[in-house]
């Protein structure tokens, strides 16, 4: 069973559908990207799933049963976003005593161990911190809650190189020895790409792309050659975007073989992750298609 | 810990919510009493109304306790429900210590005769008929009503930005002005006043107090019920 279950949601924010039908799951003892441009409906789809908003049309289960004001779900669920609102006149620690207070799986050691490595000073007030000092109390409660379903919805803004680091390289062995589902949006995609055991792809409030990461690595290419040759060997296959200048085609197209390409006389490579996101999220303009890949875990 | 208290507990160690208004009163206490000492006029009236800084500053802590602890605790996985649970905890031990502070410091205010220069800061002539206990229960209704009133500009506050408080400010003013128009010119008016007057100060300043918390609470909870604060 998911660790959280989306099905037909949909949600309006006047005329603008933030989400239109979206069906999709996230896997226990993963971690799952959810990645999309701005806008795209990340957010919207956090608070649904975090039980922050009530759910208009359609069902969310997290851990079987809905979230939305539930206190029995909601202390098994820790949401951490960029715009966490911490009040201002709160000290460091003040907020960390807090939050141990609504975490039922809260760990001291792991917190003060945090709050020692990203450097910040306990007796320190909220409102004086810097925006990415502020994003590292929420790296600490997202970690130290233990929560079997914790969600990171940008939760890097503001952290330089090396915070970062430190957060991704702690959530990877906390959640290697306390397994949970772990959902982190992001726009830094090649930097936490590796983190990724599945992925969620979301544009314009639609699921555009979901499975593994593993499976995903490898399954988007770019051929590049002379546009004859380059349109006889896409042909049959999904082509997500075409660029054409003076003769010479760049085709970014789902399923090629590269060697094969070469072999032909073309130009080929692999896309990465953060590649493969900007192809679909271009190619979903009009059609909002729904492409899955095989996946591990993922309930599309 | 269950979700009430923890809301509870934080609502206390944010500190400012509950200690601001009895700064406020403190020093508006200092002021008056420095004024009256320097006054030698015993024409003047010696009746203060430095007490309302305490409700004044007491309605705006619990505003500000709406606006930044109910998101804070919502991001911690809280709930709406849960808030409304602690702030009635918080709201309600509030107000019984504002009760019983008032009321200790009236009795002293008299037995010190008005602090050695006969002034009437803690007691009213609404308050004088009554004993101890009435005392205690007018001032702690009446705080807990004002802290009502702040919780719903909160609520506002928290779920429209400004623009709630302005409509809510506006509305409320709208609503009573209608009625009391409305009353005059039907020629109603001095008929509530004289129901009032027939009721006694218990009823008036402990069930219409109570009248006004219950309807502030139900409007506030109906406001954030399905609101996405974040």
């Amino acid at each position: 069973m998911d660790a959280i279950a989306v099905s037909g949601v949909s949600r309006w924010f006047g005329d603008v559908m933030a989400l239109d039908d979206v069906t999709v799951g996230f896997a226990m003892g993963r971690i799952t990207g959810l990645l999309g441009r701005n806008g795209a409906g990340k957010s919207t789809l956090i608070d649904l799933m975090s039980g922050r908003a009530p759910t208009v049309r359609g069902t969310v289960r997290v851990l079987g049963s809905q979230p939305y004001e539930q206190r029995s779900v909601r202390r098994l669920v820790c949401a951490v976003s960029e715009a966490q609102p911490y009040p201002p006149a709160f000290r460091v620690d003040t907020v960390l005593t807090a939050a141990r207070r609504f975490y039922p799986n809260w760990d001291d050691a792991v917190a003060d161990d945090l709050v020692d490595a990203f450097t910040l000073r306990r007796r320190q007030k909220v409102g004086k911190l810097s925006r990415g000092q502020r994003s590292a109390v929420g790296v600490v409660i997202g970690i130290a809650s233990r929560a079997p379903v914790t969600i990171f919805d940008e939760p890097y803004v503001g952290l330089d190189a090396v915070a970062r680091d430190l957060f991704y390289e702690r959530l990877v062995s906390d959640v290697c020895v306390h397994p949970r589902a772990v959902v982190m949006s992001s726009h830094l995609i090649d930097e936490v790409a590796d983190l990724f055991d599945d992925v969620v792809v979301i544009d314009r409030g639609r699921i555009v792309l979901e499975g593994s990461a593993e499976g995903m690595r490898g399954a988007f290419a770019e051929i590049v050659g002379p546009t004859v040759s380059a349109m006889a060997f896409v042909d049959g296959l999904e082509v997500l975007r075409r660029r054409d200048l003076g003769g010479v085609s760049r085709i970014t197209v789902r399923g090629a073989d590269p060697s094969a390409a070469r072999a032909q006389g073309l130009t080929a490579r692999p896309l990465s992750l953060q590649e493969a996101v900007i192809a679909m999220a271009s190619t979903t303009g009009g059609s909002h298609t729904r492409h899955d890949l095989p996946s591990v875990g993922v309930t599309s | 810990m269950t979700e009430p208290r923890a809301v509870f507990v934080t609502l206390v160690r944010g500190g400012w919510a509950t200690l601001w208004p009895w700064l406020i009163l403190a020093i508006s206490f200092g002021v008056n009493l420095a004024f009256y000492a320097l006054l030698d006029d015993p024409a003047i009236s010696r009746q203060s109304g430095g007490l309302l800084s305490l409700f004044a500053t007491a309605l705006v802590a619990n505003l500000q306790a709406w606006t930044r602890i109910l998101p804070f605790t919502l991001g911690l996985s809280g709930t709406r429900r849960g808030f409304l649970g602690g702030m009635a905890w918080f709201v309600g031990g509030q107000s019984l210590i504002a009760g019983v502070a008032l009321t200790a410091m009236g009795l002293l205010e008299e037995r010190s005769g008005g602090w050695g220069h006969g002034m009437r800061f803690f007691r009213t002539a609404t308050l004088d008929p009554l004993g101890p206990l009435g005392r205690l229960a007018v001032l702690a209704g009446v705080f807990l009503a004002v802290c009502a009133v702040g919780g719903l500009a909160g609520a506002a506050l928290a779920r429209w930005g400004s623009v709630g408080i302005w409509v809510l400010s506006i509305g409320t003013a709208t609503l009573v002005s209608a009625v009391l128009l409305a009353l005059a010119w039907r020629g109603n008016l001095g008929d509530v006043v004289t129901v009032l007057d027939r009721q006694g100060p218990l009823q008036v300043w402990i069930g219409y107090p109570l009248c006004v918390t219950l309807l502030c609470a139900g409007c506030s909870w109906l406001i954030i019920r399905r609101s996405p604060l974040r």
